[in-house]
């Protein structure tokens, strides 16, 4: 089923995906009635680019809850990996993701009242990647929702189409890490690369799968292919990832 | 689209009930706990999401009002931005204690749901799925529109184990039953 882009990327949001223990803020604004809708999905550590997982049985899974941080709103991920808050106050609001009763990471989001939020992230063993987020603003058209992503533009790529980056790792590991993209003169481009394929070439070849990984650290010359998410903080999501040296 | 999936199962009521009614009065019932086969539209709340889809069922008599039921049900949607289907395979038992033109039943059963999700990147995918154990426990209404032919309603409460956490689910359906045998 082709899902339609509904969303304003122009929309603000601001996104930090930080570890456990990492300051927040706090909602800023007053809680009007109807407030600020989060629908969102969690994945789990198995999902995969192209094909269903291979997850671990229900049994062992951690059960995962998702806090508005600062407020006494809390919510259990369904079964079906399904989370919702309505009535956040306006403003800036963290959401703290917890695996089990033991934070994994967060994500800040702004929004207006009234906005529809949606996010999807992934839950591996410690850490949450965030895949894709999406703020909806009253009154955003479906019109204007495609002019405004067609607006925003890093390195070439238009937001929520396929990009492809090269340069050299800043900082981070495989799931989630920093890229200097070559010809980009502005911030550092986040990359989160839990899901995507990872491939090791020329000088940079290994053996394994996990050496490859292991092998993307800071200095590390990677080809990333994958999606642009936001331009104002710059996220792709990959699909794959050369690392060449 | 999703309305027209709601207005079909609808519609087809609608007709079905015309020919109940044009009927003549004294029409036959329904034979008492004959094998039969149910499809209809099928309406299931997955934690927060709303899906939509279809439902299968075939039952076979074990007694005079107890029958063995496998219930298979298919449902997608979106939620979030995420494409997300479910697909049930469930089996249990049925008491379905009168044989008169209204039969109601009362119904559990035992087995899994699998759920995928998809979110759609743009030029990318990622997907993942999940198998939930668990039962639904639930009943409904035949209304015998001849000895062949009923109209369900019926709902399920179903348990679902997955994720950490225990999820209630409803779920509806409706749709046409279709008795075997002589």
């Amino acid at each position: 089923m082709k899902r339609r882009m509904l969303v304003s990327w122009a929309a603000t949001a601001v996104v930090a995906v930080v570890t456990a223990g990492c300051g927040s803020e706090s909602p800023t604004g007053p809680a009007a009635a109807g407030g600020v809708v989060v629908q969102g999905v969690v994945l789990g550590k198995g999902a995969s680019v192209s094909a269903a997982d291979t997850q671990a049985p229900a049994s062992s899974a951690k059960k995962v809850t998702v806090k508005v941080e600062g407020t006494s709103l809390t919510v259990d991920v369904s079964a079906s990996g399904t989370f919702q808050f309505t009535g956040i106050p306006r403003g800036t609001f963290t959401l703290v993701f917890l695996a089990d009763g033991v934070e994994i990471g967060r994500v800040v989001v702004s929004a207006a009242e009234g906005s529809e939020v949606k996010i999807v992230v992934q839950v591996t063993d410690s850490t949450l990647v965030l895949v894709e987020i999406k703020v909806e603003n009253p009154g955003d058209s479906e019109d204007d929702d495609d002019t405004a992503g067609s607006s925003c533009v890093v390195n070439g790529g238009k937001a929520g189409e396929r990009i492809e980056l090269e340069g050299n790792v800043a900082s981070g590991s495989s799931a989630q890490f920093y890229l200097t993209a070559t010809g980009r003169t502005s911030s550092d481009v986040l990359v989160n690369a839990g899901s995507a394929s990872f491939k090791c070439i020329g000088s940079a070849k290994t053996t394994s799968d996990s050496q490859c990984r292991d092998s993307v650290r800071g200095g590390a010359r990677v080809h990333v292919r994958g999606a642009l998410m936001s331009c104002a903080p710059a996220v792709v999501t990959a699909s794959e990832v050369k690392v060449q040296k | 689209m999703r309305g027209g999936r709601v207005l079909a199962p609808a519609a087809i009521l609608g007709v079905a009930a015309s020919l109940a009614d044009a009927a003549p009065r004294t029409a036959a019932p329904a034979r008492s706990n004959a094998p039969g086969l149910f499809a209809g539209y099928s309406h299931t709340e997955a934690g927060d999401a709303s899906l939509h889809g279809l439902g299968l069922s075939g039952s076979y008599p074990l007694g005079a009002a107890l029958s063995l039921v496998v219930d298979i049900s298919g449902h997608d949607g979106s939620f979030a931005g995420a494409d997300l289907g479910q697909l049930g395979l469930m089996a249990g038992a049925r008491w379905s204690p009168s044989s008169g033109r209204l039969r109601p039943f009362a119904e559990g059963l035992l087995g899994g749901v699998r759920t995928s999700v998809s979110v759609d990147l743009g030029g990318a995918s990622i997907s993942d799925a999940d198998t939930d154990w668990g039962l639904a426990l639930g009943g409904g209404l035949d209304y015998g529109l001849n000895r062949r032919w009923a109209l369900r309603a019926l709902v399920h409460v179903r348990l679902l184990h997955g994720e950490g956490a225990w999820d209630t689910d409803p779920r509806l359906a409706v749709g046409a039953v279709f008795r075997l045998g002589r």
